[in-house]
């Protein structure tokens, strides 16, 4: 019994030393120009979606956007988002330089709801290249932004025209 | 021994059943809207720092330190770098400091890399930080260029940067990147 407790005693030190040794060593590989294996793209999808579940509650669940909040939400987010996430109506375009790749939104859409995808522009994702803007979007712009991206693949023709108009 | 052995085992597997079932539940926090625990950020950056020792080149900047390589780097540093670096003689950036961990602010800061090592990490960028790899956008040339400059920072003359300021006086510091 002491031999097999010192057994547990040893492997819960020694992985996190291990683990030490390797990041103070600087054997971490560290430049982002290269892809995620697809274990850690899966992995990571799956812990970030997660916390965003659990998390993500400040905005009340909405129905499908309308048409005004789209085109409203298609003007901030191609001055905003476009740059990172994709141009609209353009062909999709792996990002190359960002690990973890920022999604194409407007090739790929998302997986989040649209309360849930107000929250992440709101607060941002930790560790990744997608920075918090609750600071420079009202609540308002958030839930256009959200409403726009929940169906920005998936777009009318009079739509993408409404969006790309310079204002008057 | 085999007791030992066994106990090993059941050590990974309660190992990774606590980490696993930690990050499936949801409860570590994605958001980026929070300080960095202090342990968490030291142990980061010096694990970075480790890693660009011991991936960057060691070499001198292929380009010589002329106030023209300056004026070079610095005007591509105010053209695609200040959105989250900062801009010199400015307050810190509002949109860098959104970032997790955030963005470092060289004017006022500086920086603790060499030349080659500010190239490398310019060029090829830090993974799961906002700082994406240039080399998509920029020659080596033009890299080289900004990482003489940042290197210079905090100490830069104030007649090097009214030369790369453009005539208009001024730029602004873009909402968002690019």
């Amino acid at each position: 019994m002491r031999t097999y407790l010192m057994g547990v005693l040893s492997s819960v030190i020694l992985v996190p030393a291990a683990l030490f040794g390797f990041l103070v060593l600087g054997f971490t590989p560290i430049h982002s120009d290269a892809k995620p294996s697809s274990l850690e793209t899966a992995a990571m999808r799956f812990i970030v979606q997660a916390s965003v579940r659990r998390h993500a509650v400040e905005f009340p669940p909405m129905p499908a956007g309308n048409e005004q909040a789209i085109i409203a939400g298609g003007k901030l987010y191609m001055q905003g988002c476009a740059g990172c996430h994709g141009e609209l109506g353009k062909p999709f375009q792996e990002d190359r330089a960002n690990f973890p790749p920022a999604p194409q939104l407007t090739s790929v859409g998302t997986q989040y709801s649209q309360a849930e995808v107000a929250w992440i522009i709101k607060h941002g994702i930790r560790m990744t290249s997608m920075s918090a803007y609750g600071r420079f979007y009202s609540a308002d712009k958030l839930l256009e932004i959200a409403t726009f991206v929940k169906s920005g693949n998936n777009l009318s023709r009079t739509a993408l025209d409404l969006i790309r108009a310079r204002d008057p | 021994m085999k007791n030992f052995l066994f106990g090993l085992l059941t050590g990974l597997v309660i190992l990774f059943l606590a980490v696993a079932g930690y990050l499936a539940t949801g409860l570590a926090d994605v958001r980026a809207d929070a300080p960095i625990p202090a342990w968490t950020a030291r142990l980061a950056y010096f694990a970075i720092h480790a890693s660009v020792r011991r991936s960057a080149p060691r070499q001198d900047n292929p380009l010589p330190a002329t106030e023209e390589t300056l004026v070079a780097g610095g005007r591509l540093y105010l053209n695609d770098c200040v959105g989250c670096h900062g801009e010199p003689g400015k307050p810190p950036s509002d949109f860098g400091a959104t970032f997790y961990p955030p963005a470092p602010q060289f004017p006022s800061s500086g920086t603790a890399y060499d030349e080659a090592q500010a190239f490398w990490v310019a060029k090829h960028g830090i993974r799961r930080t906002g700082m994406s790899a240039q080399e998509f956008s920029y020659a080596d040339k033009d890299l080289w260029a900004v990482a003489a400059f940042i290197r210079r920072f905090p100490k830069l003359s104030p007649e090097l940067l009214s030369k790369i300021h453009p005539s208009t006086g001024g730029t602004n510091v873009p909402e968002s990147p690019k």
